[in-house]
């Protein structure tokens, strides 16, 4: 029925990379496409980051929140101060681990059970690292995103994921609580100003 | 917007140019879906229901697909009748007819809504009322669910609003032949059948409903024969025009709608698959009918029950 809002997580020429991770029926219909199977793409959607201004870019991801802040590692990493961290949960995420250092990404790892990197999240390591200059960007699991607001950073833009119907901006299913009332993660963002979210209603 | 043939219709006094609508809380605010580029195919469009005052809508979940189908909860988000009559619509160009789609919650509210409309420099052609909303002044109830409801809101609708007034039915409602009733002697031009059958869809994981108000509408092609049933049934009752709305997702299922009675018929889930899906419509809509050497769509209406003998 409907299609699945994913991010862009690498471009290369005419070629754009996705990274998902099965969860449902979408992901597990992606999972099994064969080389040169068609799909039906619209996009892209929405506003993605601004261009960075802060001293260094410092990039949380959670997880899948992976996708959008490799592409913009790759879009900004080498020319400016900044570190991409990542946080996962257990060692069943080696495999996207060794295919970040197998691309030569160089990416500050953190797990939950210590099973790769170092014992922890990607929140502790933000925290250990952030100063009040730097701009965060993050993109993860709700509860990850409400830990990095609480750092307060003075620049935060985060990539958000919600349930998506239309894509367009037309039945507002997919609304985050900002401080400018409900708006559409498919055409207002999904990328906002993390500072304008209102995090505790997002949690309800 | 050209076709090779004839696929203009009315509905009472309101002509379009392809019987199709866009239905209720499909189309944005935004500018670009006002301009012609966007608006291939479609005949007309059904604005965000509407309420007096500015609404946040629900929270939590809002959109859950199933099979061939989509549930939606989303709380009649809106920005209120005023901001729509005296900023929003006067900001957009108007290429097709309007159809303000009102929900009707306090009766007062509803008064006060069709007034402002009616004092628009170029009001709304349609003003299409949501009776599938609960009578909050009245036990919580959907106004739609039985006659003496929908006779109230068109006892307070009806003076005031002196355009076409378009009754959007609900298919939870019982009794559709006192439901016809009550529309025809309060004075509607036009029945929508209808809104989304409720549902409902359960987390297994979370082991809770995934919607925070635990019910939520279904459309989408899954409801399509139910809603073509309903439209047939609404077809035996009355004499009204009728607008069928419900899962179409082809030109074919538009015919069906249409032969079945319908003067036009309400797209909606289906632009959320397929954006462009009212221009594929009329394609395949024009295709039939050069086919088989028809001249109009509008012909075709109610031709499935020629011969037929009404058995209720």
């Amino acid at each position: 029925m409907l299609g699945r809002p994913l991010a862009v997580a690498w471009q290369k020429k005419t070629t754009a990379g996705l990274l998902f991770q099965v969860r449902g029926r979408g992901t597990e219909a992606f999972s099994s496409l064969e080389e040169g199977a068609t799909l039906e793409v619209r996009g892209p959607q929405g506003r993605g980051f601004p261009v960075p201004a802060g001293e260094r870019l410092l990039l949380a991801a959670g997880a899948m929140g992976l996708a959008p802040l490799l592409f913009a590692w790759e879009r900004y990493g080498a020319s400016r101060p900044g570190e991409l961290l990542l946080g996962v949960s257990c060692s069943r995420w080696t495999g996207l681990v060794e295919w970040l250092h197998r691309r030569g990404v160089p990416c500050t790892v953190a797990c939950d059970d210590g099973s790769i990197g170092r014992k922890g999240t990607v929140v502790d390591l933000l925290e250990r690292l952030i100063r009040k200059e730097d701009e965060v960007w993050a993109c993860g699991p709700q509860a990850m995103m409400v830990a990095v607001a609480d750092l307060a950073p003075a620049r935060f833009f985060v990539s958000l994921e919600a349930r998506m119907a239309c894509g367009y901006g037309g039945c507002l299913g997919c609304v985050v609580p900002t401080r400018s009332g409900r708006l559409r993660a498919c055409v207002d963002g999904p990328v906002f100003d993390g500072r304008e979210v209102l995090w505790n209603d997002l949690l309800h | 917007m050209t076709f090779s043939t004839d696929l203009a219709v009315t509905v009472g006094s309101v002509a379009m140019e392809t019987p199709l609508i866009v239905a209720s809380g499909l189309w944005p605010f935004d500018g670009p879906f006002w301009c012609e580029e966007a608006l291939g195919g479609i005949g007309a469009v059904s604005s965000k229901g509407l309420t007096l005052h500015p609404r946040p809508g629900n929270g939590g979940v809002r959109v859950w697909e199933t099979p061939s189908g989509l549930l939606n909860s989303i709380g009649l988000q809106n920005p209120g009748v005023e901001a729509f009559a005296g900023e929003i619509i006067p900001g957009l160009p108007r290429r097709r007819p309007l159809i303000a789609n009102v929900a009707v919650e306090r009766l007062d509210d509803l008064e006060r809504s069709l007034d402002l409309l009616q004092a628009m420099n170029l009001p709304p052609e349609v003003v299409e009322l949501n009776v599938s909303c609960p009578n909050v002044d009245g036990g919580g109830m959907a106004w739609g669910l039985d006659a003496s409801g929908v006779r109230q809101v068109l006892d307070v609708a009806r003076p005031v609003w002196r355009g076409p007034l378009w009754l959007k039915l609900t298919p939870q409602a019982p009794r559709l032949d006192e439901i016809t009733a009550a529309a025809e002697s309060g004075g509607a031009d036009a029945l929508v059948v209808a809104n989304t059958w409720l549902g409902m869809a359960i987390d297994v994981d979370r082991r809770s409903p995934v919607f925070d108000r635990t019910f939520a509408g279904l459309s989408g092609p899954a409801v399509f024969p139910l809603s073509l049933r309903l439209l047939w049934e609404t077809a035996s009752l009355t004499a009204l025009p009728l607008i069928g709305c419900g899962g179409v997702s082809s030109g074919r299922d538009v015919l069906a709608m249409i032969m079945a009675g319908a003067s036009a018929v309400e797209v909606g889930t289906a632009l959320v698959r397929e954006f462009h899906a009212p221009l594929r419509f009329c394609r395949e809509i024009s295709a039939y009918l050069e086919e088989r050497g028809l001249r109009s769509v509008a012909s075709l209406s109610g031709c499935a029950r020629e011969g037929r003998k009404e058995r209720r």
